[in-house]
Formats: C-alpha cells, sequence, structure tokens
C-alpha cells in the first residue's frame, strides 16, 4: 500500500493518477473519517478493516494533513483532527511507501 | 529561470529568498528587483513592511511595488527578479480587484510570472503554506486557499527549482540550490 499525505490543494490526486495508474486509488481519506465520526464508528478500527479487506498491493490511499493549525474550540473538530493525525499515523506504518505532497511534488518520506 | 520558496509563516522563507536572488544577481549582467506585493493593511500590516525592509536595506534591491496586474511589471535579459509574495497578490486580486474566475487568476498571474522567467535571467517567487490546518472555511477563503494551492502547483510544475523553507531550513523538493 501506498499512503499519500499532505496539505489541502496540493495535487495529490494527480499525482497518485499519474503515478500509480494501476491501483485503486482512495482520495480524501480524512472525509471518510469525518462521516465514520457521524456514525458513531471508530475510525482506528475502520481503518484496521480497511486493510484487512483491501487489496493492499494495488492500494493508494490519499489523506490530508489536517494537525498544521490552532487546536480548534470544537469537540467535534478536536476529535476529527486527532483521528485523521493517527489514522494516518498507522495507515504510514504499514505503507511500504508514504510520499508527501508539495505543490504537486512528490516527496517519499518512507520507503 | 523560475524558483519557488515555500513556507509557513514566519519560516524564514523571505530571508531565504532574498539571498537566493542576491546570489543570483552576483551572476548575472543585469538589475535585481524586489516585487513588494503587500497592501498595508492596519498597523500590523505596516510593520511586518517595515521589518521585510530594514531585512533588505543594503541588500541592493530596487524595490517595486505591485498589488495587481504582476502581469505589468517587464524586465531585460540580466534581471533578477523576486516576488515576495503570492499570498498578498492572490489577495489583492481576489479581494481588491474582486476577480474570482480560477482561470481567469490563473492566467492574471502565472501566465505573465513564467512568462517573465523565460526573458530574465530569473524570476524567485515566495510563496505560503497554509493548507495543513484541516479547517472548513467560508466561500471566500476556501476558494481563496483553493486557488493558491492550484497556483503553487502550476508554479511549481514549471519552475526549475522548487525549495521548502522550514526554521530557515531550505529543503529542495525539486532541483538544487546550484542548478
Amino acid at each position: 500500500m501506498v499512503f499519500i499525505t499532505g496539505g489541502a490543494y496540493q495535487g495529490k490526486r494527480e499525482f497518485a493518477k499519474k503515478n500509480f495508474p494501476e491501483c485503486k486509488i482512495m482520495e480524501n481519506y480524512q472525509r471518510s473519517i469525518n462521516e465514520q465520526m457521524r456514525c458513531g464508528l471508530d475510525p482506528i478500527e475502520e481503518a484496521e478493516l480497511l486493510l484487512e479487506n483491501e487489496e493492499l498491493d494495488r492500494l493508494v490511499i490519499l489523506c490530508n494533513e489536517v494537525g498544521g493549525g490552532i487546536v480548534p474550540l470544537d469537540t467535534f473538530e478536536r476529535d476529527y483532527r486527532e483521528n485523521v493525525g493517527r489514522v494516518s499515523c498507522l495507515f504510514a506504518e504499514k505503507a511500504d511507501r508514504v510520499i508527501r505532497v508539495v505543490a504537486g511534488i512528490g516527496v517519499t518520506i518512507k520507503e | 529561470m523560475l524558483n519557488l520558496v515555500i513556507g509557513q509563516s514566519a519560516s524564514g522563507k523571505s530571508e531565504y529568498a532574498e539571498n537566493l536572488a542576491r546570489k543570483l544577481y552576483e551572476n548575472s549582467a543585469g538589475r535585481l528587483y524586489y516585487v513588494a506585493t503587500m497592501n498595508p493593511y492596519g498597523e500590523d500590516g505596516l510593520r511586518r513592511i517595515e521589518r521585510h525592509r530594514r531585512m533588505r536595506r543594503g541588500k541592493g534591491f530596487e524595490t517595486i511595488e505591485r498589488q495587481t496586474d504582476i502581469g505589468g511589471i517587464t524586465g531585460e535579459r540580466g534581471d533578477v527578479f523576486l516576488i515576495e509574495c503570492m499570498s498578498n497578490l492572490l489577495a489583492n486580486e481576489m479581494f481588491d480587484n474582486h476577480e474570482k474566475e480560477e482561470d481567469v487568476l490563473l492566467r492574471k498571474i502565472v501566465v505573465p510570472i513564467v512568462k517573465l522567467s523565460e526573458k530574465v535571467s530569473s524570476v524567485t517567487v515566495v510563496t505560503n503554506d497554509v493548507f495543513a490546518d484541516g479547517r472548513e472555511y467560508a466561500t471566500d477563503t476556501k476558494l481563496y486557499r483553493k486557488m493558491l494551492g492550484r497556483i503553487n502547483v502550476e508554479l511549481a510544475k514549471l519552475a526549475d527549482n522548487v525549495v521548502e523553507v522550514t526554521a530557515g531550513v531550505p529543503v529542495y523538493i525539486k532541483g538544487s540550490e546550484d542548478a
């Protein structure tokens, strides 16, 4: 599995399509985390389930970096940020390769 | 030559970009220009401008005030330009000039900068990293962030060198300082 992280609007999707055309690309994973939380699910458990059920050799997961600002006052926002960060750590740990995309340029930070 | 310098607020990106431009100027035959895009809003704006002026005093830059329409800038073959910075230029176009069309903004900003960089010795653009706070913003700010992201991607695509500055430390993610 390849995990691609980076800030919003950095061209992650374009980068993934171009570099991993043969893979299944799951984009905006931070949105899935948001939805899971709204449904009362635990994003860490959901992420573990996903890793068990997907064909990891052909999987690319894209997720925004969201932890670079002030801690939000709103509890949900705070938990969301925490979950996105923790799930990203989990994906990065399991990934064969981790790429951070900045201004459309992919920098491999783990291989 | 086109260089893109990316960094968060107060990351030391300006100082790095200024020194880079000066180094490029030493090996060029033209003039050294600092294109200041900031519109001085409020006291803190004026303070930041003053800080930047002090920082580049004695560094040999000729300052051009250009808050919108970057395409109006012309240069000669050997000239070295530093454009500081994209986040202000875009804000001025979107919120003072009320330009909200994505393609128009790209045409007004990216195209003339690339053209200028092809004519003169080098253009170095300073831009901001404001993309990792995970917040959802209201319409205008959302579009602004999206546009700044798109502009950064487009400029990086065409740039010879792209460097990310963190705590004053430059990391080249495309090209190199010696390129």
